[in-house]
């Protein structure tokens, strides 16, 4: 199944893929956070997703990538309950089939003693199980796939379809060609834009937000994920600049060794670019 | 006993001397690279936000501890292009030249209210809460650059410091400027300051270059390759090399560093400024 049935919304045909690195090693704490990477990749996550199926209406596709129990590969779409099988979902169909709902305390100040919280609902769509580390050749292969897959004759006004790539144990082996078949796609609305994310550890160095240049990476795949990461939109970088982030001319998508708190940002810049979605949209006539 | 230089640990017997000279020109008035604020207002905010850092760091069930003594100075001229070297510190500190730490902590000029922007690990969203930040500095942007004034009196602060404090680290000074030296050469002057020198080592001298340009910085350099003009050149020989712990520091924290790094940034925007200032302040033995 590749898609649930449509909902009646117009449908942008903005695509967005998040490609999950799901090896073993997430389960160390992130940088400025007290929960492993894998967590707080999914909170983060989810947390995108349900801001998501409330402003913007584009299509989805989560997928991962780990080692399996038999020494193969196990890459694919990770929806579940009622998306089972699904690899693109609209944010319609989204809200009415969440995996679960959480009780979860939002916190609204310090974790002292009087602060004020509040309990919420919290949808979840995607929880983590971890494997063994493979090749993210294999990830990035299926990702291509599913850019191909999500590039309809009804697209032809949108926008390039945005991939979130999430990636922890950094083996550059045959990765290279696999990114660049990624990047070197055709859409109406121009090629992929792909973004990196790497999270940083207990021990983790100093991080690299959104790099104009790779001066201050370490060479080797510090310095190959930049590359492979594409220049932001002018719109994602004055978004940026909105939150006081202070982003480069040419600076790409990418953050390394981030914490929490800039993870989070990072996947703020996905509803700005479903917001630019609905502001460049056709107006109705076909004018504009 | 030979001990090698610049491992002195810092103490009450053994104080460290942190000066900051921070050029206080008009061109300060002009926006940071890659940011919308005054370039006089993101030098202070880092100022502020190193000396409260320092003042938390170094305080403890007795109050704080008297390890270092910080000097931080302006530069600039009156509409008579009369060099104004002063004590940039305000309230009850206005007009000291160097002070003490417990004395930092304990004399703020205000305590301004900023939005501090903290993730919340159960919802992946960012919230907002008001945070105390006590100001020393304020920001200042008026007349010329007349640095080799400016170095001058760091020479003379210092040469009498390090005659009460023969055997401790020796000073670190940080120099913050966005343009060229408009009283004459100041490699001179620099030099000068350099030469002074603990029992432990020469004085450091760290120059940082602010930048409207949304230009790629410099950071650390280890030869004049590559530099891109006159002005950058010029204090790549002001600045000292890294000495041994400064330059593992560096490595630690995943710079990029080439063997005679020098304590210098070129086009610096505030992620560099701050990154610069932990950089050239922390590595002293006692202060990580």
């Amino acid at each position: 199944m590749d898609q649930l049935p449509p909902t009646g919304k117009t449908g942008l045909g903005s695509r967005v893929v998040f490609l999950i690195d799901e090896s073993e090693s997430l389960r160390e704490c992130i940088a400025g956070g007290t929960k492993s990477k894998a967590e707080s990749i999914s909170t983060a996550l989810n947390s995108l997703l349900s801001q998501l199926v409330t402003v913007a209406d584009l299509e989805v596709a989560v997928a991962g990538y780990r080692g399996d129990s038999n020494g193969g590969g196990d890459v694919g779409c990770r929806w579940g309950g009622l998306l089972a099988g699904c690899r693109f979902v609209s944010t319609a169909a989204l809200a009415d089939a969440p995996l679960l709902v959480e009780n979860r305390v939002r916190r609204q100040g310090l974790p002292i003693p009087g602060a004020q919280e509040e309990t919420v609902q919290f949808p979840i769509w995607y929880v983590p199980q971890l494997g063994g580390s493979i090749l993210p050749v294999l990830g990035y292969a299926y990702c291509r796939h599913l850019v191909v897959a999500g590039t309809t004759p009804e697209t032809a006004w949108s926008k390039p379809p945005l991939v979130v790539s999430f990636v922890d144990e950094l083996v550059p082996e045959q990765v290279e060609m696999a990114v660049k078949r990624v990047l070197a796609l055709s859409s109406p609305g121009g090629p992929p834009l792909v973004f990196h994310v790497h999270l940083g550890g207990t021990s983790a160095g100093r991080a690299v937000l959104y790099p104009s240049s790779d001066l201050h990476l370490p060479p080797g795949p510090p310095s190959d994920l930049f590359r492979w990461s594409s220049v932001l939109p002018d719109y994602l970088v004055a978004s940026l600049r909105g939150t006081q982030a202070p982003v480069g001319v040419e600076a790409r998508g990418m953050i390394y060794n981030a914490s929490v708190a800039d993870l989070i940002r990072m996947l703020s810049l996905v509803k700005v670019y479903a917001q630019q979605g609905i502001l460049d949209a056709p107006r109705p006539g076909g004018q504009g | 006993m030979y001990r090698a230089p610049y491992t002195q640990s810092i103490s009450r017997q053994n104080k460290a001397c942190f000066i900051f000279l921070l050029d206080q020109s008009f061109s300060m008035e002009e926006p940071l690279g890659n940011s919308s604020n005054r370039k006089c207002d993101e030098l202070v905010a880092a100022i502020n936000g190193w000396l409260q850092n320092m003042a938390i760091r170094a305080s403890g069930d007795e109050g704080i501890k008297d390890w270092m003594d910080i000097g931080v100075f302006g530069y600039r001229t009156d509409q008579q292009a009369n060099p104004i070297i002063e004590s940039a510190l305000q309230g009850p500190l206005a007009g000291r030249m160097l002070v003490s730490i417990s004395e930092i902590g304990g004399a703020p000029a205000r305590i301004d209210t900023r939005m501090q922007y903290l993730p919340d690990e159960e919802t992946g969203e960012i919230f907002q809460i008001p945070c105390e930040m006590p100001i020393w500095v304020d920001p200042r942007a008026e007349g010329g650059t007349p640095m080799c004034h400016m170095l001058y009196l760091a020479h003379q602060i210092l040469a009498g410091w390090i005659g009460q404090h023969p055997r401790s680290f020796p000073p670190i000074v940080v120099h913050i400027s966005d343009g060229e030296s408009q009283d004459g050469n100041p490699i001179p002057y620099a030099d000068a300051l350099k030469s002074l020198a603990t029992e432990d080592g020469n004085v450091l001298l760290f120059n940082c270059h602010l930048s409207m340009t949304a230009a790629d910085p410099f950071m650390f350099p280890s030869s004049e390759h590559g530099l891109p003009d006159e002005l950058a050149r010029a204090l790549f020989h002001m600045s000292s090399v890294l000495p041994e712990p400064f330059f593992r520091h560096g490595q630690s924290e995943g710079f990029p560093l080439q063997p005679n790094a020098r304590g210098m940034a070129f086009n610096a925007d505030m992620v560099c400024l701050i990154q610069f200032l932990n950089m050239g302040t922390q590595a002293a033995p006692g202060l990580r």
